[in-house]
């Protein structure tokens, strides 16, 4: 028998250690499957970088340099050069943003269920077992904050040297370092609820937000130029520009951070790391397929599910039904039905930075805000399509199920083209005719909300006799199925906007465009 | 050995224990006291909360409302007293790709410090009929290896609380006869078995005491819990 004392010291055993050695004995995947492996993620990475690049491209040269000089007026009085450079100081607050809300939402430190059973069941010290898996998590977020910003860096300035582009990169990488950091230390607080809420609202203010006003106070007399950087999500950027002091701050918030989570590291159950694990394998597995639905569901907070509807008293029709559950599924999701009707304001804020009288910003911004919000009404359908079995078991048509997943999006659109015309009107820069074309546009894309959510497979594993031609085109058709009529749906509208002339013969046109993306939407074969 | 337990404190106890989710319980709550030497079965329906039950007896999920303790001390599943006092089965298949079944088992007998864990592995092997399969991925094992594995874990090791969840799934009947006999070895040793099952005969062969789990959670005798599960 063994003494007490010994019995409360962690056992010597080191499980990671055995678990690295016995699976050089014999690896779970062979040379070709690890070589696949490794082809698929840095194909992945490569992509990610294309459109990263591409999205920064577009960004800098198609809009705010064809319609900079608007744009560079009201935020950069003075100069004509910084509006790009404002842009992607915007853009990478946003990425920082989104970031920072995936590792407060998902909790950053994690384990598989076989980690959960075979080394945190052991009496080892679970600090030294957890310390690798969240330091392969550390190195994951850096090492993916670092290749984001070679895009940023080669088309922020394309002058920068090597080595400069070199600095920018690892100061993004302490950047996302510090992120995944602030999510472990409050994930590892173990905190209420409403009290982690509370917290994480205010590290993604001390982080990333606080900083931009107070430097803005200070430099009061400067333009929004000179306050922007001192935001940390652009700190990259003042080290690409030769600054090395946000290299020290980032590499002591690291370690400090690095220090404190480490000691907190055995917090947290096996339970709740194989939580966190489950949630980051889904917003991963989301994000690598581009599945926006099942990524919002990820990241949107843990509610109660609440029962609205009383049992009825006699049978409902299978109409009613559908309708009811469409129902039932926005209820339960407060915030994204909010979220549909706030996007409106999108144009509205596009026209108060741009200027009314850049139509063509504003019918973007206005195109934009359509497809979140058609693509935000399909998320109750999309469930349904993805459960055909469910739908086939009621007796209704499959035209007349599609058709009964359209009138909730109807109402929601009709709330958003409200906000988002309404607007408009209030700025002056629409006519009155628009918020009945708006009105109308709601129906046709509450079809484009139908139609994207039983857009067909992608058909990855279909067999192929010429592959890629086969598969771009199905792939292409799948992507597509929904913005398309969306964009059919909102063409008359955005007319009215770009032309600056809302008249009545555009009224036929929208219910003719409306009328077709609704028969159509709700009548493909798709799934 | 685990640690001794506090012998004026029962092994584990509940005081209006309520088990569930985001504030709701899914069952009747339950004051129940297991002491060293005792089997204590959870019964019920599909979907009466057996299995939230028993995460939450056991520390692994936190309760709606109400308190558990182990040996005195309430309940962390994260301390070592815990890690070394409970064995407990995962619900679902839970294995290392790249580890053989042998040393998915000597990796628990060694940080547990087994005495001589090679030879606990081999005698685990033998009792769960896998000897033959040793040098086998999880991949290249069967759903129910795979469980015999699970369980395997559990008894390589020693505890004060054994923690299983339906343990009879996926066995076939030889198997539950043999593990049964083997619950009540340990129990007649002086360690304590919760579990939850739907098999009477299972039931009728381990359990000393009986818990029916339902809006209302009582205690049953085995013999009527039995007949209840059989009719």
């Amino acid at each position: 028998m063994r003494a007490a004392s010994e019995l409360e010291r962690p056992s010597g055993f080191d499980p990671l250690a055995f678990t690295r050695a016995a699976a050089r004995r014999h690896p779970a995947r062979t040379t070709a499957e690890s070589f696949a492996d490794t082809y698929q993620v840095l194909l992945a990475a490569a992509v990610a970088l294309a459109y990263a690049g591409a999205v920064l491209n577009g960004l800098l040269e198609g809009l705010l340099v064809e319609s900079g000089a608007v744009l560079t007026r009201q935020l950069s009085p003075g100069t004509a050069q910084l509006a790009g450079e404002v842009a992607v100081h915007l853009a990478l607050l946003c990425a920082a943003a989104a970031a920072l809300k995936l590792f407060l939402r998902v909790g950053p430190v994690s384990a598989t269920p076989a980690q959960a059973h075979w080394w945190l069941g052991l009496p080892v010290d679970r600090r030294k077992v957890l310390a690798w898996p969240a330091a392969a998590g550390l190195a994951r977020a850096a090492a993916t904050a670092g290749l984001v910003f070679v895009p940023v860096a080669a088309l922020a300035d394309p002058a920068h040297g090597a080595a400069s582009v070199v600095l920018g990169c690892l100061a993004a990488a302490g950047l996302g370092a510090v992120l995944f950091l602030a999510g472990a230390l409050i994930q590892l607080a173990r905190l209420q609820r409403p009290v982690h809420r509370l917290l994480s609202a205010m590290v993604a203010a001390v982080l990333l937000v606080v900083p931009t006003p107070l430097a803005a106070y200070a430099a009061s007399s400067a333009g929004v130029e000179s306050v922007l950087p001192l935001s940390p999500s652009s700190w990259p950027l003042l080290v690409l520009h030769g600054a090395a002091w946000p290299l020290a701050a980032l590499a002591v918030l690291v370690l400090a951070s690095a220090a404190a989570a480490g000691m907190l590291l055995d917090r947290l159950t096996a339970g709740e790391l194989v939580a966190s694990g489950q949630a980051a394998g889904q917003a991963s597995a989301a994000f690598y397929f581009g599945d926006a639905g099942v990524l919002r569901g990820v990241l949107a907070p843990e509610g109660k599910a609440k029962s609205w509807f009383a049992p009825a008293g006699k049978p409902a029709s299978a109409f009613r039904i559908l309708i009811e559950a469409d129902a039932l599924a926005f209820l339960r999701a407060p915030a994204r039905t909010g979220w549909i009707l706030l996007c409106g304001l999108l144009p509205a804020a596009v026209a108060n930075i741009a200027g009314a009288g850049s139509a063509v910003l504003v019918g973007m911004s206005l195109l934009a805000s359509a497809g979140i919000a058609t693509a935000g009404t399909s998320a109750a359908a999309r469930s349904w399509a993805a459960r055909p079995a469910l739908e086939a078991g009621l007796p209704i048509s499959k035209a007349g199920a599609r058709l009964a997943h359209a009138v909730l999006p109807a109402v929601l659109l009709a709330g958003w083209a409200a906000v988002a015309f309404g607007t408009l009107l209030a700025m002056g820069a629409t006519r009155p005719l628009s918020l009945a074309l708006g009105a109308v546009a709601a129906l046709g894309l509450a079809g484009a909300a139908v139609r994207g959510a039983y857009r067909p497979e992608p058909g990855w594993a279909d067999p192929a006799a010429v592959p890629w031609n086969y598969l771009a085109a199905r792939a292409a058709s799948s992507y597509l199925a929904g913005p398309d009529f969306t964009f059919v749906a909102v063409l008359p509208v955005l007319a009215a906007i770009l032309t600056g002339e809302a008249g009545w013969w555009l009224v036929p046109l929208q219910l003719a465009c409306s009328g077709f993306c609704l028969w159509r939407g709700t009548r493909d074969r798709g799934r | 050995m685990p640690p001794s337990p506090n012998r004026s404190a029962p092994l584990l106890e509940s005081d209006a224990l309520a088990a569930g989710y985001a504030g709701t319980a899914v069952c009747g709550s339950l004051t129940v006291r297991l002491d060293g030497g005792e089997c204590l079965a959870l019964i019920g329906a599909n979907g009466t909360g057996k299995s939230t039950l028993i995460r939450t007896l056991s520390g692994r999920q936190a309760p709606v409302a109400g308190s558990v303790r182990l040996n005195g001390r309430p309940v962390a599943e994260g301390s070592l007293a815990y890690r070394r006092a409970v064995a407990a089965v995962p619900d679902e298949d839970a294995f290392f790709p790249s580890l053989t079944t042998g040393e998915h088992l000597l990796m628990t007998a060694r940080g547990h410090q087994v005495p001589d864990p090679d030879a606990a592995v081999g005698h685990e092997l033998e009792f769960f009929a896998l000897a033959g399969r040793r040098h086998a991925l999880p991949d290249e094992l069967s759903s129910g290896q795979r469980r015999r594995l699970l369980l395997a874990s559990a008894f390589i090791r020693p505890f004060s609380l054994m923690v299983l969840d339906e343990p009879e799934q996926r066995l076939d009947h030889g198997m539950r006869g043999r593990l049964a006999e083997r619950i009540r070895e340990r129990v007649d040793a002086g360690a304590a078995v919760l579990m939850a099952t739907h098999d009477a005969r299972f039931l009728a062969a381990a359990a000393d005491r009986c818990v029916l789990v339902g809006d209302e959670t009582v205690e049953v005798a085995p013999g009527q819990a039995a007949g209840m599960m059989s009719a």
